[in-house]
């Protein structure tokens, strides 16, 4: 936990140094931070050759597609995380509302949102964010992973500790 | 002759009486001068000082984002820009300015300060293809998004109607203050307070040509007037005017009572409220700040001065036109400006913006929702004086689109009658963003700009099918049912608490036998739904509503079913907004944030989403909704919208009539329309035949996108037979629709499709169909 803290920690600072470019996920238990500046890209997975009909088989993979933020939603995400590391709550929601406004389905931008909540404390909010992030990223195991961290967060800074348990395993599960 | 001598004797005798009660009287006289004086002298300094106007608060539009992506052709840039005010010139260098070459468009932003941070002004390029931005630089270097200053939309102003936007001097153009001297008060910079020679000469003018032609009072007295007097012309007001001005000029500097005048002055009405003010002026007739003006535009605002109604540029503009050319040849002879550039501007038309085009037009009934959202937390005077900045939701796209559907489809309703009704036919439009849970648009009436009873808020109307969706939800959630799930569309009866039996009919009278729940969610049948409706419970039903976001949880009766619930068209959106955005409550908001009059951020209303419905469950209805569209009550919309846009939606019809309601979504918007009498007679309109035809006819006009919704974990997307409900696929079986079911739900199949044929079609189809049935 306090490994966690304090990589969550490390990587917020980073990423407020250098605003720009975006580097998506400044937490320690998310995903990987995304090459500077690289281009949207749809990361796809064929489908499995099908198999013998005898067989009770899994249902054919989903296709995978983890969102992408358009470089305005990478700006105004950027601004969000300076304003954040200089715990301007209301300054960087709203820099977040702006983005979603423009991309109301993207789970990254909902789960930043999330962040600013659990940042300032409001943990009810950053879960139904992050929930909200969830039910948009079923294809999407990486952003799903990062959704149930924060939900894992939210729920231990509730005390909620073996519901926290729970939505770790998920978001290791996913990743 | 010894009665004068004895009045001289008397007079001399009671000389000393006299002379004392004379100077008592005029000295008693004199003190009451003095205490009038420094009565006016109190009024003067203590309003003066103290709060010089009351502030309306300013309510501004949602700012356009501007970014790469953004779908602006040049076209529809351009026409923003001009919408904002902005003016075409050659090359722009003043904020307010844009320059265009076909593609590519060089504007200066305005500086504004938004609740967040402060825009500066900046210089772009911005190149558009036929449907988008593509680039957006500023001085070489890209810019990923930025705002535009927003339309300010209205202020909410008090009672009396006062309305003004309040200027400072360096708003102000420099020609303006000159030109107000010229025409109404030559002797300004010098006299103190009144100008006596000016009030002779214009007796004598206006006695001379039988009208009044010219007014002797200065700016002070002009401003004195509208200020602390009302609107009596007597000779003591005169008097006591022309006092009030000489104390104010010993009081204030010119600058002062200039900028004060320049605030103060009425200059227009719009309906109910008065427009006060060069700012205001400004954005009423030509839609842009003050700061901006030309020199043509400032001349004509300075004409209207003298009688706003009878110059009003929009009703008499060939008089104000004289006028305005008056004033520009006065400008040109004291020097103020050079002869050419007067010649020029008065070739100029007159500039004015249409009344009821997006700029300088108001929205009554959305300032209302805004008005009522503040009150919970803003007493009334701080609304109306304390000159807050309130940064609204409105789109003035939406809402002028909004405004025109509705007009257009109750007057086509109201020809297409054959008995014609006293009455007109009315209507309510509400437009949100679903994700955000913003209003955006909300049209109150059919005269949008009537003031009055807001509908949108305070019309509680039977919804009538409108609650269909909500008991499908409370099935789905229950797990027994699903899409495909048979449920029987035949008679039905109900024992009510109070010992009667209730029979519920189609709206066609018939009955459809054994139907699939996406078909009888489609095609509205009530049997159906009531079945439906009782087996899953009336308590659970009844919850479903409170938990989607109705204030209070509807009674527990078998009507509600068929939609015996009376809610206002806020409140339906508030219900389908829960649907649009995948089961998650947002609460409906028309303000993002309230600044006070120097620009601190004193409280802004977030984002907040609570989940109330699973979205498996959710996603499953809006599927079914999408097949109302197309395929049930709501597939006329077609017609109206772009081919191959994906929307939900439901009809709702109450008993007799009375009430026309369609609701529903696309990606990025729901609207809800309600049509109706206000004295809730008959319409002869259904659902499908009145409110369809204005949202579709909405939603066809603005940019808006297809619903795509992320198939949820634990569902799959299949096709079964509409008519029938089995499990079918291309190739096999008749009207196939796709309908989102649980993971593993064993549909029954199409006799004839059964797995045998598999061979023969391929391992795609194989591996489709084991997804279907395992």
């Amino acid at each position: 936990m306090k490994r966690y803290v304090v990589l969550a920690a490390m990587a917020l600072v980073s990423a407020c140094s250098v605003p720009q470019p975006y580097r998506p996920a400044p937490s320690a238990t998310t995903v990987p931070p995304q090459q500077p500046g690289s281009p949207p890209v749809m990361e796809t997975q064929p489908a499995p050759a099908p198999p013998p009909i005898e067989q009770a088989q899994p249902l054919p993979a989903p296709v995978i597609r983890e969102p992408v933020l358009s470089p305005a939603s990478r700006a105004l995400v950027g601004q969000a995380q300076t304003q954040l590391a200089s715990k301007n709550f209301a300054v960087a929601a709203s820099s977040l509302e702006r983005a979603l406004r423009i991309e109301p389905d993207n789970a990254l931008l909902w789960i930043e949102l999330g962040k600013v909540r659990q940042a300032e404390g409001n943990y009810v909010q950053a879960e139904n964010m992050a929930r909200k992030a969830v039910s948009m990223s079923s294809n999407a195991p990486k952003a799903q992973s990062a959704a149930w961290n924060l939900i894992a967060e939210s729920l231990r800074a509730r005390g909620k500790n073996p519901q926290a348990q729970e939505a770790q395993a998920r978001a290791e599960q996913l990743r | 002759m010894p009665k004068p001598n004895k009045l001289r004797t008397t007079l001399k005798k009671f000389r000393r009486q006299i002379l004392i009660g004379g100077s008592l009287v005029v000295g008693l006289g004199l003190i009451a001068l003095l205490v009038w004086i420094l009565y006016l002298d109190r009024i003067v300094t203590q309003q003066f000082e103290g709060r010089r106007w009351t502030l309306p608060a300013q309510v501004y539009a949602e700012p356009t984002e501007l970014y790469v992506g953004q779908t602006f052709g040049a076209d529809a840039m351009e026409q923003e820009l001009r919408r904002l005010g902005y003016h075409r010139v050659d090359s722009p260098k003043n904020a307010g300015s844009y320059s265009r070459r076909g593609s590519r468009i060089d504007v200066v932003s305005r500086r504004f300060q938004f609740p967040d941070a402060v825009q500066e002004s900046l210089p772009l390029t911005i190149t558009a293809d036929a449907k988008s931005i593509v680039s957006i630089t500023s001085r070489g270097e890209d810019v990923p998004i930025l705002r535009l200053d927003p339309l300010l939309i209205g202020s909410i102003f008090p009672l009396h109607g006062e309305d003004r936007a309040v200027v400072t001097p360096e708003e102000v153009p420099a020609m303006l203050p000159a030109a107000l001297k010229v025409v109404e008060d030559r002797k300004f910079d010098t006299h103190h307070g009144v100008n006596v020679g000016a009030i002779i000469r214009a007796a004598w003018v206006n006695v001379r040509a039988g009208q009044i032609e010219q007014g002797g009072s200065t700016l002070t007295q002009q401003l004195v007037k509208s200020y602390f007097l009302d609107n009596r012309r007597t000779f003591g007001r005169k008097i006591e005017e022309a006092m009030m001005a000489m104390l104010l000029e010993v009081h204030f500097d010119k600058q002062d009572l200039l900028n004060a005048y320049i605030n103060e002055i009425y200059l227009g009405q719009d309906g109910r409220r008065a427009i006060h003010g060069f700012g205001l002026a400004s954005q009423f007739y030509f839609g842009k700040p003050l700061a901006e003006l030309q020199l043509h535009e400032v001349a004509l605002l300075v004409a209207v001065v003298r009688g706003p109604s009878y110059y009003d540029p929009r009703r008499h503009p060939k008089r104000a036109k004289i006028r305005r050319d008056l004033v520009l040849t006065l400008m040109a002879e004291h020097k103020v400006i050079d002869d050419k550039a007067a010649r020029q501007a008065s070739q100029r038309p007159l500039g004015v913006v249409r009344e009821g085009t997006q700029t300088g037009s108001y929205y009554p009934a959305y300032l209302d929702l805004v008005r009522r959202t503040l009150r919970r937390d803003y007493r009334e005077e701080d609304l109306t004086e304390a000159g807050l900045r309130i940064f609204s939701t409105l789109s003035p796209l939406v809402q002028s689109r909004a405004e025109a559907a509705l007009a257009q489809e109750l007057d086509r309703l109201e020809k297409a009658r054959k008995k014609k009704k006293p009455e007109p036919l009315e209507g309510v439009v509400v437009v949100t963003s679903p994700s955000s849970g913003e209003v955006i648009a909300m049209v109150g009436g059919r005269q949008a700009t009537f003031e009055g009873f807001n509908r949108a808020l305070d019309a509680r109307r039977s919804i009538g099918s409108l609650v269909k969706p909500v008991i499908y939800l409370a099935a789905m959630e229950t797990d027994r049912f699903n899409a495909a799930s048979i449920i029987e569309d035949a008679p039905i009866e109900v024992k009510l608490a109070n010992g009667k039996t209730w029979k519920p009919q189609n709206y066609s009278q018939e009955s459809y036998g054994p139907v699939p729940l996406v078909r009888a969610l489609a095609q509205s049948m009530n049997l159906a739904t009531v079945r439906l409706g009782m087996d899953v419970g009336l308590s659970k039903v009844t919850r479903e509503f409170k938990v989607l976001g109705l204030e209070k949880e509807p009674p527990e009766l078998p009507a509600l079913l068929l939609g015996s619930l009376d809610v206002s068209p806020l409140e339906v959106a508030q219900l389908y907004n829960a649907f649009a955005s995948g089961g998650f409550n947002t609460p409906l908001r028309a303000v993002r944030a309230v600044l006070d009059a120097e620009g601190k951020p004193l409280k802004s209303f977030a984002l907040e989403v609570t989940p109330v419905a699973s979205p498996q469950a959710v996603y499953e209805v809006n599927q079914m909704m999408v097949q109302v569209m197309e395929r049930g009550t709501g597939a006329s919309a077609r017609a109206n919208l772009p081919s191959g846009l994906v929307v939900a939606g439901k009809s709702g019809t109450s008993s007799d009539y009375r009430d026309s309601w369609f609701a529903g979504f696309s990606g990025s918007h729901l609207a809800v329309v309600w049509i109706g009498y206000d004295d809730n007679t008959p319409t002869g309109l259904t659902g499908s035949s009145g409110s369809l035809a204005v949202w579709s006819r909405l939603m066809g006009s603005i940019p808006t996108t297809s619903l795509s919704m992320t198939l949820p974990e634990g569902l799959q997307e299949t096709s079964i037979e509409y008519l029938t409900g089995y499990a079918a696929k291309p190739g096999c079986g008749d009207e196939l629709v796709t309908v989102a079911v649980p993971q593993g739900t064993q549909l029954p199949i199409k006799p004839g499709c059964e797995p045998t044929v598999f061979g023969e079609i391929g391992d795609r189809a194989r591996e489709w169909w084991q997804g279907v049935t395992r």
